[in-house]
């Protein structure tokens, strides 16, 4: 078991390989001492004895518990596989697409503008989860996510006549302004996630996900047409205070299907 | 123990998630915006031909078809001239095009001096241009311009006896006016109406062919042409004027304007014999035909008279023409102009592949006309930040051969024997390569550090504690300038016409490349 996590480390993942190595010793070390089922256990902070079904785990990793899900949240769409590992220790794999658009205003002195955000986000990303009790269906999650061809582009468009001292400046007079930040490359992801994650074989569960994606930190490019082109805007000083821009907290709802190779029912 | 740690790492997790900070994206950030609002402007200089200096209290109104659309350069319709100059611009909703470019009038005047009608276009290709309105000093007229002033008495209305005067030949100047009015001569003002006084105060001008300073006077601001000219057949058209020579006369009686008379006065105006029959490419003579064309400063239309034929006399030739009515007088070969004028690229290899801010002079002549005694009538176009070669569209070009010169940081290039009205001409500017010096130029504002601007502005220039006339340095385009026109290591007084507002001031030219910070506080751009 040790063998094969070390195998598959990547990056930072490698600390919570390592540590799932020794939770699982841990693990099978305490396994005499969890309870016995409770009738009508459900997901969430409810046990579950069956998690002590190390027998799930003592068998090839091809034929151990495997989870598929589809996902709706703050980072849009997206499926994943989930390979059960261990009772603290899964490992997951999946792809999110995040189509945002958004209208809102803004106004730069006297005009007054809309503003068009448009943010398109894909990923694929590897999760390991860590069960740190047993006895619940909490677990945390920590991982890496490589975003491709992840942008925001926020188009801003005069709504108002400005007036340049007595000239009335029309919309399209005024011209466009385009910004463009880009988030593409390697992304941390840590949170947490609750509720049943690994359902019955043959069943489906449903659970939540909480975290945030640490993004690269985004590249500025700023355009535009008319009374807005060629803009001299101190690009680093952009770039140095949207630095921060870069959480991208999830909120995430999962519907998990667990494929029919296990036998047990686990959290 | 182990399930505290484990819980410790979980409150420590979900506290991280919560120490999401976000800086404001505008926290210290300075955004530059364009400041050339106006893309198609006009720098006006008004100036005393004489001296060289802007008259005082000067004043000035737009008027012709498309003068609701002009503004002062801040967006404002307060036509003040300062310090002898304005900068005018175009409303920018309303873009010229290539069939229909924007036309106005500035009328100008000042005490002292006889008033103005200058028509400007706004063509599609051309975005800044110069203009220079000469304005003749009453009292001290420029050379080739002579005035004289007459107070004949009056009975009952009337001239008691003719009377025939002339304008001066004296300090160097050849060609006179001489006019005649009839005995018993009634004035009346434009309704007909018969003027009542005991005097007729006159006052003639007279313009030859001959000077410069003279032809800067042409009625429309020195330029030969006109688009506002009604031809022998009662129709609107353009001309270009290859004038021999022009007149302002003006009469008051009582102080009322005199426009029409009750019997005909003649007008007779010496010839320059050396200047070329455009018909026939050789000196005029006798039998020459010549159109008179009047002309009002109100309207700034000039109206077709009559043919006349040029004459001999003991004085030389002359040519003489009658009116019943008071106006200006030109007497000129005229030539159309081009319906589709075609394309002039000007070549300049000392500029190699830099981008340049400067003054460009394009000057056409019809063929036949040998302009000896004058340079050619140019268009002064303020290029910026503009590589070579550079191509040109302009409007107004005369039919049939013609030559073009082209001069730009004082070379000249030149080409004869083109048709523009087919085929597309080049000139080329030859010289050595030159030591450009240039300038970055940012302005700010001294509360609002946020607020930045990359001025787009004109600037005149002079050598530092000289009283010379300030000259056209060029058109500054969003802080970028390039120019040969200033030496490292000399001081400049500088002049530059913003937002409404001139700014003085004078630098040093210390590197060739230069960044330049301007504190633009007073200005309405940090005021807004």
């Amino acid at each position: 078991m040790k063998k094969l996590f070390t195998s598959i480390c990547i990056g930072s993942f490698c600390a919570f390989i390592a540590f799932n190595a020794n939770a699982q010793n841990n693990s099978n070390n305490n396994q005499t001492t969890i309870a016995s089922p409770k009738p009508g256990a459900t997901g969430g902070a409810t046990a579950d004895p069956s998690q002590a079904n190390t027998g799930l785990y003592n068998v090839p990793i091809y034929k151990r518990p495997l989870t598929v899900s589809a996902s709706l949240g703050t980072n849009g769409i997206g499926v994943s596989a989930r390979l059960g590992l261990s009772p603290h220790w899964r490992l997951s794999l999946g792809y999110n697409y995040t189509p945002i658009n958004y209208t809102t205003t803004f106004s730069i002195s006297s005009l007054q503008t809309s503003m068009d955000i448009n943010i398109h986000l894909n990923n694929i990303h590897l999760f390991g989860e860590w069960r740190p009790f047993t006895s619940t269906a909490f677990r945390l999650v920590g991982g890496i996510a490589y975003f491709m061809d992840s942008k925001m582009n926020i188009n801003v468009t005069p709504t108002n006549n400005y007036y340049y001292g007595l000239i009335p400046l029309t919309p399209a007079t005024i011209g466009k302004l385009y910004a463009n930040l880009d988030y593409s490359g390697i992304a941390p992801y840590f949170g947490f996630g609750i509720f049943k994650g690994q359902p019955a074989p043959g069943k489906f569960a449903v659970n939540m996900d909480f975290g945030t994606y640490v993004l690269s930190s985004p590249r500025s490019t700023i355009t535009g047409t008319n009374l807005f082109a060629d803009p001299q805007v101190d690009t680093k000083q952009l770039d140095k205070n949207i630095a921060g821009w870069r959480w991208l907290p999830i909120v995430q709802v999962n519907v998990s299907y667990r494929i029919k190779m296990g036998s047990s029912k686990s959290k | 123990m182990i399930n505290k740690f484990k819980l410790s790492v979980v409150l420590i997790a979900i506290l991280g998630l919560l120490q999401i900070t976000c800086k404001k994206p505008n926290t210290g950030l300075t955004f530059s915006i364009r400041s050339d609002v106006m893309k198609y402007t006009a720098m006006v200089s008004f100036v005393d031909p004489t001296t060289g200096n802007a008259p005082a209290n000067v004043t000035m109104s737009i008027t012709g078809p498309d003068a609701s659309l002009i503004y002062e350069i801040s967006g404002k319709k307060n036509f003040y001239v300062l310090g002898g100059q304005i900068a005018l611009g175009l409303d920018p909703n309303n873009s010229p095009t290539a069939s229909a470019p924007k036309k106005f009038n500035i009328i100008a005047s000042a005490p002292g001096y006889l008033s103005v009608n200058v028509p400007v276009t706004m063509n599609e290709s051309i975005k800044q241009q110069q203009l220079t309105v000469n304005l003749v000093n009453i009292s001290n007229p420029p050379p080739g311009v002579t005035i004289i002033h007459k107070n004949l008495a009056l009975v009952n209305g009337q001239l008691p006896a003719a009377v025939s005067f002339a304008t001066d030949t004296t300090n160097g100047k050849v060609d006179s006016m001489t006019l005649k009015l009839p005995v018993g001569l009634k004035f009346l003002d434009s309704s007909g109406n018969q003027l009542l006084g005991s005097s007729v105060s006159v006052q003639m001008v007279h313009f030859d062919n001959r000077t410069q300073s003279s032809l800067d006077c042409f009625p429309g601001g020195g330029n030969p042409v006109s688009n506002s000219v009604v031809d022998a057949s009662g129709n609107s058209t353009s001309k270009y004027f290859t004038t021999l020579g022009f007149s302002d006369i003006s009469m008051t009686v009582g102080g009322n304007v005199v426009r029409k008379f009750s019997d005909s006065i003649t007008m007779t105006m010496n010839i320059n014999d050396t200047t070329n029959d455009i018909n026939t490419g050789s000196p005029i003579q006798a039998g020459s035909l010549l159109s008179v064309y009047s002309y009002r400063v109100e309207t700034g239309v000039w109206q077709y008279e009559n043919m006349r034929a040029v004459t001999s006399s003991g004085s030389g030739l002359i040519v003489t023409h009658s009116t019943n009515h008071l106006t200006t007088y030109n007497f000129a070969y005229t030539t159309d102009i081009c319906p589709n004028p075609q394309s002039i690229t000007i070549t300049y290899p000392a500029l190699g592949s830099n981008k340049v801010t400067g003054i460009l002079n394009i000057g056409v002549l019809p063929a036949g006309d040998n302009g000896v005694f004058r340079t050619y009538p140019s268009i002064k176009i303020p290029i910026t930040n503009q590589s070579f070669p550079y191509t040109v569209s302009l409007g107004n070009l005369p039919t049939g051969q013609v030559s073009i010169a082209a001069s730009l940081f004082n070379r000249i290039g030149s080409n004869s024997a083109n048709d523009l009205c087919s085929t597309p001409a080049t000139v080329n500017i030859s010289g050595g390569a030159f030591t450009f010096v240039t300038a970055s130029i940012v302005g700010k504002c001294r509360y609002d550090s946020s607020k930045v601007v990359s001025p787009s502005f004109y600037v005149d220039y002079r050598l530092h504690g000289s009283n010379a006339q300030y000259q056209l340095l060029g058109f500054v385009s969003n802080g970028q300038f390039s120019t040969p026109l200033v030496t490292v290591g000399k001081t400049y007084d500088l002049r530059a016409t913003f937002a409404g507002q001139q700014i003085d001031t004078f630098a040093t030219v210390t590197n060739t490349v230069n960044s330049i910070s301007v504190d633009m506080s007073s200005t309405s751009f940090c005021q807004q």
